[in-house]
C-alpha cells in the first residue's frame, strides 16, 4: 500500500498546490505568445523573466525543484536526510540550456539530481527518470514499487522542466507547436504549447498520523507502442494496454486526466485507446490549455491537480476545447462539473513510443485498511539468474557501424539513429544472439536502460544547429533523439516489444541501483536491462543483461560487478 | 535541371543519412515516401522541409504542402527551380 503524504506545485500560476488549484478553477493561465529567432511564433506558460536566473550554487531548474520539494517535505513532516527516504527526479532536459555556454558537466541530469539530494542531506544515490513525456508517471510507478519492495519507507518524487530555445526550437521544427493557445481534443487543434513548472509528491508505505485527504496509488502500468519513435500508435495500442492493466471499474472513476497535448495525433490516439478500454462515458479533461506541456513535471503536476479536483468534488473543464475533433468515442469535459466519485485515472504518452497510466483512489477511513506485507526484492532467488546472458561493448570492440554490418545488417534504420541509439541497438541485437537456451522463447521482454550522459552527444549535435541565429536551422531528425529513452523505443520497435520501457539517468555507473530497479521492473518474462552510455566516439560503454523475471537483485548486481571488473 | 536533380540527390542522401545509397541508385521519378523507393518517413519529411529552406530559401508554412512537393526528386527539383530564393 502506497499512500500520498503531501504535495506541491510551483508553477507560473502559484507556489503551492492550493494556489494552483484556485487558479485553474478561476480559469487563469500564464500562456502568452513569444517568438523564436527565425520569427516563428509560439505560445508558452513561462515564469517571468525576472525570476529566471541561475544562482551561484543552484541553477534556475534546480531552484524550482528545491523550492517545490521543500514545501512538500515540510507538509509531509518527514526527515529527508534519513536513509529510508529516496529521491526520484523526473525530467527530460534539466539544465540543457547550459550547453549553449559549453557547460557540459553542469548540464548533466545526474549533477542536478545530486545537488538536489545533497541540499536535503539525503545519503542515497538519486535516480533520474527520463522517459520523455511520461517521465512524471514513470517516476511515480518507480517510487511505488520501491516502497512496496521495502527499498525505502518514503519516496520524494520531483517533476520539473524549464523551457529554453533548445526545447522550443526542437518542437517548432517538428511542426508540433501551435502559435496560439492550444485546443486539446478540438477539431481545430493545431499543436501544443510548452510550459514550465516543478511539482512534488511525497509517498509513504506507512499510514500518515494526520492527513485530511489520504490518497492511495492503486495501480500503475507502462507500455510501449513499438510503432514509431515520435508518432503515436494509430490504434492507441500502448495506452490501451496500460489502461487494461489497471483493472478499472468505469463506474467508480470520476474522470480520466488525459495527456491531451492538442497535437493532431496524440489526442486522436488517446480517444481510440479510451474507447477500446471501455472508458467512452467517463469524462476526460486536459490541463494543457492552462499549463501547456510541462514535460518532466506534467505527470506529477497533473496527478496532484486531479487529486485536488476529486477532493473538491470537481471534474475540471478543458480550456480551449469546443467541438470534438477525435474519432474515438469519448466524453470531453468542456466545462467544470461536479462529481461524487473518489478515484481517477492519469494517462500519459510520449516520444520513444512510451505510454503510462495510473489509477488513484481517495482513501476510505484508515481502519478499513490492511497494510500489505512488504516483500523485499532480495528474498526471491531463482536459478535462472546464474546463467544471465550479458554483453559488454566499448570502443575497443570496433566501430558501431562495422558491428552492425557484421552482426545485424538487415535494418537500414540503424543509420538514422543517433550514437546512443546505435550503441543500445547493436548491443541488444548481439545480446539476443547470445541468449541462453533456457530463456523463454516469447518476445515480451521489457526494456530498462540506464546511463550517466543522457543524450549528451545528440544534444550537442542539435545545439550546433541552433547556435548561430543568423544560420538557424534546427534539425528535426536530431531533435527527436535528444531524449535518452529513444534507444528503448528503437529496441521495442525492432523487436515488436509492446512492453514496459523506461530510462533512468544516474550520477555514475551504480550496479546496486541498476539491479534494484531492474528486479522491480521485471513485469514481463524477461528484461533487457543495463548501462548504455555514450559521450563521444572514443568514450562509450554498453553493458546489457537479459534478466528473467524473478531474478534476485543480488544476482543482477553480482553479474554487473563481474562484467565491469 | 539535370544538375539540380543530381545536387538534390546528394543533399537528400547526406541529410537523411542514407547509408550505402548513391545518387545513381535514386530514380528521380520514383516515390520518396511509402514502401517503394527510399521508404522515407515523417521525420525525413520534416528534414526535407529544413533542406528546402536552408539550401534554397523556400519556407513551407504547412507541412502538408510537402506531400505534393516531395512526391519524387523530379517534382521536388521542379518546385525548387520555380520557387527558389537562393
Amino acid at each position: 500500500m502506497v499512500i500520498k503524504l503531501a504535495d506541491n506545485i510551483y508553477s507560473p500560476l502559484g507556489a503551492t498546490t492550493r494556489a494552483n488549484y484556485d487558479a485553474v478553477m478561476e480559469g487563469r493561465t500564464m500562456l502568452r505568445q513569444y517568438s523564436l529567432p527565425d520569427g516563428s511564433l509560439y505560445t508558452a506558460s513561462l515564469f517571468p523573466e525576472e525570476e529566471r536566473h541561475d544562482g551561484e550554487t543552484y541553477t534556475f531548474f534546480e531552484q524550482l525543484c528545491i523550492v517545490s520539494a521543500s514545501d512538500a517535505i515540510a507538509r509531509a513532516d518527514i526527515d529527508p536526510s534519513s536513509d529510508r527516504v529516496r529521491f526520484f527526479l523526473s525530467t527530460t532536459k534539466g539544465n540543457v540550456y547550459l550547453l549553449a555556454e559549453g557547460k557540459e558537466e553542469r548540464a548533466l541530469l545526474g549533477t542536478s539530481a545530486t545537488l538536489i539530494c545533497r541540499h536535503f542531506g539525503n545519503p542515497n544515490p538519486p535516480v533520474v527518470i527520463s522517459n520523455a513525456c511520461i517521465s512524471g508517471v514513470s517516476a511515480q510507478i518507480v517510487a511505488m514499487r520501491s516502497i512496496e519492495a521495502g527499498l525505502c519507507d518514503t519516496a520524494v518524487v520531483i517533476g520539473c522542466d524549464v523551457q529554453s530555445e533548445f526545447i522550443i526550437s526542437g518542437f517548432q521544427c517538428l511542426h508540433a507547436l501551435s502559435p496560439d493557445p492550444c485546443r486539446p481534443f478540438d477539431r481545430d487543434r493545431c499543436g501544443l504549447n510548452l510550459g514550465e513548472a516543478a511539482a512534488t509528491i511525497v509517498y509513504s508505505g506507512q499510514w500518515p498520523a494526520t492527513n485530511g485527504h489520504p490518497w492511495v496509488v492503486a495501480a500503475g502500468a507502462m507500455c510501449n507502442d513499438a510503432n514509431h519513435i515520435s508518432g503515436p500508435s494509430r490504434t492507441g495500442e500502448g495506452s490501451y494496454r496500460c489502461l487494461q492493466a489497471l483493472d478499472i471499474n468505469p463506474s467508480e472513476i470520476a474522470f480520466v486526466s488525459v495527456h491531451g497535448t492538442s497535437t493532431l495525433y496524440n489526442d486522436e490516439m488517446e480517444s481510440i485507446a479510451l474507447e477500446r478500454a471501455g472508458l467512452s462515458d467517463v469524462p476526460l479533461f486536459s490541463l494543457k490549455g492552462i499549463y501547456g506541456h510541462t514535460m518532466g513535471a506534467a505527470g506529477v503536476l497533473e496527478t496532484i491537480l486531479s487529486m485536488q479536483a476529486v477532493e473538491h468534488g470537481v471534474v475540471f473543464g478543458t480550456r480551449g476545447f469546443e467541438h470534438v475533433g477525435v474519432s474515438g468515442k469519448v466524453t470531453v469535459s468542456a466545462d467544470a462539473r461536479t462529481t461524487d466519485r473518489h478515484s481517477f485515472v492519469k494517462l500519459m504518452s510520449g516520444f520513444g513510443g512510451c505510454n503510462a497510466a495510473m489509477l488513484f483512489k481517495a482513501c476510505p477511513p484508515a481502519e478499513e485498511f490492511v497494510t500489505n506485507a512488504q516483500s523485499p526484492v532480495s528474498s526471491e532467488s531463482t536459478q535462472a539468474g546464474s546463467t544471465l546472458t550479458r554483453i559488454r561493448l566499448t570502443p575497443s570492440d570496433g566501430d558501431l557501424a562495422d558491428l552492425y554490418r557484421t552482426h545485424v545488417g538487415d535494418y537500414p534504420k540503424f543509420f538514422k539513429m543517433d550514437p546512443l541509439a546505435r550503441l543500445g541497438f547493436v548491443a541488444s541485437e548481439m545480446l539476443k544472439k547470445l541468449k541462453s537456451e533456457n530463456m523463454a522463447q516469447d518476445t515480451s521482454y521489457g526494456v530498462l536502460l540506464f546511463n550517466r550522459s543522457s543524450s549528451l552527444a545528440d544534444d550537442k549535435a542539435y545545439q550546433a544547429t541552433i547556435a548561430d541565429h543568423a544560420n538557424f536551422f534546427p534539425s528535426p531528425s536530431l531533435f527527436v533523439y535528444t531524449l535518452p529513452n529513444i534507444v528503448t523505443g528503437e529496441i521495442a520497435i525492432r523487436n515488436h516489444f509492446q512492453t514496459e520501457t523506461n530510462f533512468m539517468v544516474l550520477d555514475s555507473l551504480r550496479p546496486r541501483v541498476i539491479a534494484e530497479q531492474a528486479a522491480l521492473a521485471a513485469q514481463h518474462s524477461a528484461m533487457i536491462t543495463g548501462w548504455v552510455d555514450y559521450m563521444d566516439d572514443s568514450h562509450y560503454q554498453a553493458i546489457l543483461l537479459m534478466v528473467p523475471q524473478g531474478t534476485a537483485m543480488e544476482t543482477i548486481e553480482e553479474k554487473i560487478n563481474q562484467i565491469i571488473q | 535541371m539535370e544538375e539540380l536533380i543530381l545536387q538534390l540527390k546528394k543533399q537528400i542522401i547526406e541529410v537523411l543519412n542514407l547509408e550505402d545509397v548513391h545518387p545513381e541508385d535514386i530514380d528521380e521519378n520514383a516515390p520518396l515516401f511509402g514502401n517503394e523507393g527510399l521508404g522515407l518517413d515523417s521525420i525525413d519529411a520534416l528534414e526535407l522541409i529544413v533542406l528546402m529552406e536552408k539550401n534554397y530559401g523556400i519556407r513551407l508554412q504547412d507541412p502538408n504542402q510537402g506531400k505534393e512537393i516531395f512526391k519524387s526528386v523530379a517534382v521536388m527539383a521542379d518546385y525548387i527551380s520555380k520557387n527558389r530564393t537562393k
